[in-house]
């Protein structure tokens, strides 16, 4: 959610600079992290799917593929979203149980720099569990030949938006020459630089939103991508020359090699490959006959970039993500009110450790496990169960949600969350005695890649204890 | 007032079917927006 602020800086920075014209779009994936909501979280999550849509709305946003990930509170959530966006919802595959018509749009049609842009979009078969029978999920191969058909005769370009599995991308991609562009939404997915495939660029960002793709077009009459045909041609035809020659060696392989499979097989691989050079040089010089020579490609730039802490904010976007946390932060405070803290049992809080390690605690306090608590209360997150787990001391895994009503002692990551429940110690300390040294996990637990990509057990074990981190 | 037209219409078949031959734009994309987050405590 931090990074829609920075991302909408930087939509608005890049027009600024390119003054080009310029669409926006997004694959899919955007409203929910998982397939089910979250017990006891359920509003805190669709709270920020309708945030995210005002972000959205506000960055210029003209279309977003239908992932499963968007129907994860159910059909009716993402068609009361769909009402308040100003952007359209696309699936040329999630059709009425009826009547097989589109439940949201199947595509849209753009207009910039003088070209009409079609833009259609599928949904990964997973998502059909989620439907509960209030529609159809249609397989891409019976939705997606009549919306290129139909587009084709109207645009200069087509994009398709896909939450299919790669694999079924690049079936497509192969398929569909008139698809220019498809944009990804494969989960946990790096950026891929888009390369062209047949005739499509397939592309993606990184998961998480960590980086925006960037795509300086320069679209030419050919419709196709920098291929020199011509090129291909004498490439494919002096292969097949070269082939001739090694399949010429033998009359009758089948007879002659009868006793050597390892070359027959050899043999018989390289006859299917001279078949399909075949096929493929007559494409070639019937595109190059029809006058499909592609002298003038099209051809492009294309530039990820990642969404880091130094880059500004849109002031308007933060203010949605700040309004988001100040309201999930306002109910985590009613639930406080309701739990009882049981998890406070076994520990003690560090104002007690320090009883007796007074040069160890003071030490603590010099780090910034000391002031974990306090930097929540300053972004208005410290009822936010998801940040306050890591920020409190002794709630366990199972009982995160008591982490909401912890006492003033127990709050800050204090010795107890690295040594383990002190309260039995503190009664006999010769008798019950706590982890010394926390192993690696315990540590990783919060110190996640994802929150903390620097970590490093050895080294920040000891700088915490030197009251250094 | 003729020569004016004329001289618009040679324009317009210079530029018109120059511009609609190439066209230059930017397309900003994005997918996969909220991800799963690692398992955090």
């Amino acid at each position: 959610m931090g990074g829609l602020s920075k991302k909408a800086k930087q939509f608005e920075l890049t027009a600024a600079e390119s003054k080009l014209p310029h669409i926006i779009l997004d694959g899919g994936a955007l409203l929910f992290k998982g397939l089910r909501l979250t017990h006891g979280q359920e509003q805190d999550e669709m709270l920020t799917a309708q945030a995210i849509v005002k972000a959205y709305n506000l960055m210029g946003y003209q279309a977003v593929g239908i992932s499963k990930y968007d129907l994860t509170a159910g059909l009716d959530f993402l068609r009361q979203i769909s009402k308040k966006s100003k952007f359209s919802w696309l699936s040329a595959n999630l059709v009425t149980s009826e009547d097989h018509r589109p439940v949201f749009r199947s595509k849209i049609l753009l207009s910039t720099a003088n070209l009409k842009i079609g833009i259609t979009a599928l949904t990964g078969p997973a998502a059909a569990k989620l439907l509960k029978g209030q529609a159809l999920l249609l397989p891409w191969q019976d939705s997606l030949p009549a919306v290129i058909k139909d587009l084709k005769s109207k645009c200069d370009m087509i994009i398709l938006l896909s939450s299919l599995p790669p694999p079924a991308n690049k079936e497509i991609a192969r398929r569909y020459r008139d698809i220019n562009i498809l944009i990804q939404a494969a989960r946990g997915g790096t950026n891929i630089y888009p390369q062209p495939l047949a005739n499509t660029l397939i592309c993606q960002t990184t998961k998480q939103g960590k980086s925006i793709g960037i795509m300086d077009i320069n679209w030419q009459q050919s419709k196709t991508w920098g291929i020199d045909k011509a090129g291909l041609l004498r490439r494919d035809v002096n292969a097949l020359d070269r082939l001739n020659w090694r399949l010429a060696k033998y009359n009758e392989p089948e007879k002659e090699l009868k006793n050597q499979p390892l070359k027959l097989q050899i043999w018989r691989r390289l006859l299917g490959r001279k078949n399909k050079l075949q096929a493929e040089i007559s494409r070639l010089k019937a595109d190059i006959k029809a006058g499909r020579l592609n002298n003038r490609p099209s051809t492009f730039k294309n530039n990820f970039i990642a969404m880091e802490t130094s880059l500004p904010d849109d002031p308007r976007i933060s203010r949605i993500v700040g309004d988001l946390n100040k309201e999930i932060n306002r109910l985590g405070r009613l639930k406080a009110k309701r739990i009882k803290a049981a998890a406070e049992n076994n520990y003690i809080g560090w104002p007690r450790c320090g009883k007796c390690h007074e040069t160890v605690v003071k030490s603590w306090q010099r780090t910034r496990h000391a002031r974990a608590y306090e930097t929540l209360v300053k972004k208005n997150r410290q009822y936010n169960i998801n940040c306050l787990f890591c920020h409190v001391t002794g709630i366990d895994r199972q009982h995160k949600s008591t982490a909401l009503s912890v006492s003033t002692e127990l709050r800050e990551v204090g010795c107890e969350s690295c040594h383990g429940p002190g309260r039995a110690h503190a009664a006999n300390p010769q008798k019950n005695k706590l982890i010394s040294r926390p192993p690696e996990k315990t540590c990783l637990s919060c110190h996640t890649r994802a929150h903390d990509p620097d970590f490093k057990y050895e080294t920040d074990i000891k700088r915490a204890h030197q009251g250094k981190r | 007032m003729i020569r004016k037209f004329i001289i618009t219409l040679a324009l317009c078949a210079v530029f018109i079917p120059a511009a609609s031959q190439a066209a230059r734009f930017q397309l900003f994309y994005s997918s996969d927006v909220r991800g799963e987050t690692e398992p955090c405590g």
